[in-house]
């Protein structure tokens, strides 16, 4: 439990997180059944706050809960990735057109910090840290597209996604090139220029597909 | 709760929902008409928590607005509806076509022209046929969506049409629009004989913007 820190994060969310690391990491296997006594007795806590985790990593698509089995590491399969994907190219470029008319000057300042922020963490590769910050990132695009129905699916389709967008922050070469992404996305929204973000938005997530895509075959199959 | 009452059908919050989603949109429940909760619990013979959990559902849907202190009201639909509902029909239909080009056979084509022929021929016909005019012209696009074979892309088209539907039923009187949607079916069609994926995209994107367009001069005539 050294990797805890105290901070003002929710236990049940630090937990989340180190389960969230042992998955990504490998030490804890797709398919690996993670019963709530078992995950007490390795984090030396009680087993409310875990039952909390496992939602938590529920909601992002880490694990799935399947009554009387309890939660179970999922399986990123190409077909997944693939669906998840084409759905983001088209839904979030969308989103990033719309998003072009009404993002502010001050949202546009908070873009580049966060991107300034996801740079600071690259060479430590605080993959927990740079999975927020990219959503972040991403969910401040989504809420400026005005409308509701496409922010829903997106959030849906986020949740699920996270999974295997965590890969991307796992080798610095994707790291560094998300973050020269992002920055040609603030660019064209500094231009108002609804096309180009959309064309670069769709760009983005597609080279991020292709990235998670060498991933995810190279381990699963 | 017992596991095989989930297993065995939907629950009970949905299938309230899926019966006043129907009334709404065949327009039983008119624009700004309150659902009031203890009225339907007597209606239905239910209690109130899954009709309040269906109300709650149906906002998420777009086809009711939880207003303070009145409750439940039908939403009244308004320009940003269409726009904002088929912004994404455009690209995720565009994008269905696409995926459907890999695997559309001839079989399916011919399927798509019988479809295409029948859509046509209800409209030319008697009068107030609308409802099997929309159903047919549903088909139609429910074909190559099913063929996209993308599970999360089929859902999520099957949501928005719940309220397309209910956008057609109420701005949709006539069939003033058959002549060109049969066009542009036929166009459609075509492209698909060829599998180019960048232009049944375009083109069925194309088909749905003019749909669009058309819905919008229907709502800008009717308020």
């Amino acid at each position: 439990m050294k990797e805890l820190n105290i901070d003002s994060t929710p236990l049940s969310e630090r937990i989340a997180g180190t389960i969230r690391d042992y998955i990504l990491k490998g030490r804890i296997k797709q398919g690996e059944r993670l019963t709530e006594p078992r995950l007490s007795k390795l984090l030396g806590i009680s087993r409310t706050p875990i039952r909390e985790a496992l939602r938590i990593l529920e909601m992002e698509g880490f694990v799935e809960i399947i009554p009387r089995r309890g939660a179970v590491v999922t399986d990123v399969t190409d077909k997944d990735v693939d669906e998840i994907f084409i759905l983001k190219v088209k839904l979030e470029s969308l989103a990033a057109k719309l998003a072009a008319e009404h993002l502010t000057n001050e949202d546009i300042a908070e873009l580049e910090d966060l991107n300034a922020r996801m740079e600071k963490f690259a060479d430590a590769k605080n993959v927990s840290i740079l999975i927020k910050l990219n959503s972040e990132f991403h969910n401040l695009i989504i809420s400026k597209c005005e409308n509701n129905r496409l922010t829903k699916f997106l959030e849906a389709l986020l949740r699920q996604f996270k999974r295997a967008t965590a890969y991307s922050f796992t080798e610095a070469g994707r790291i560094q090139r998300v973050i020269e992404e992002h920055r040609e996305i603030i660019e064209s929204f500094k231009k108002r220029d609804s096309e180009m973000a959309e064309e670069l938005m769709a760009k983005h997530i597609q080279n991020g597909w292709q990235f998670i895509k060498s991933r995810v075959s190279a381990e699963v199959i | 709760m017992s596991r095989d009452g989930i297993l065995e059908s939907k629950p009970l919050r949905e299938r309230i929902a899926d019966r006043l989603r129907s009334d709404i949109v065949k327009g039983v429940y008119a624009d700004g008409e309150r659902l009031v909760e203890p009225k339907l619990a007597e209606m239905l013979g239910i209690s109130r928590t899954p009709i309040r959990e269906a109300l709650r559902q149906l906002e998420n849907e777009g086809f009711v607005e939880i207003v303070p202190r009145k409750g439940a009201v039908v939403k009244k639909l308004t320009l940003k509806d269409i726009d904002d509902l088929y912004a994404i029909k455009a690209n995720l239909e565009g994008l269905a076509a696409r995926q459907a080009t890999e695997n559309i056979t001839d079989k399916d084509i011919e399927k798509l022209k019988k479809i295409n022929e029948k859509f046509y021929k209800i409209s030319s016909g008697k009068t107030n046929i609308i409802e099997e005019y929309l159903k047919c012209n549903l088909d139609f696009h429910n074909m190559f969506v099913v063929l996209s074979k993308n599970d999360k892309l089929i859902e999520i088209l099957k949501g928005l049409d719940k309220n397309v539907q209910r956008l057609k039923f109420i701005l949709v009187s006539k069939s003033d629009r058959v002549e060109e949607a049969k066009k542009e079916h036929d166009e459609i069609i075509k492209v698909f004989a060829t599998k180019d994926p960048d232009l049944a995209e375009e083109t069925v994107k194309w088909h749905i913007e003019n749909g669009w367009e058309y819905l919008r001069s229907k709502l800008k005539k009717r308020y």
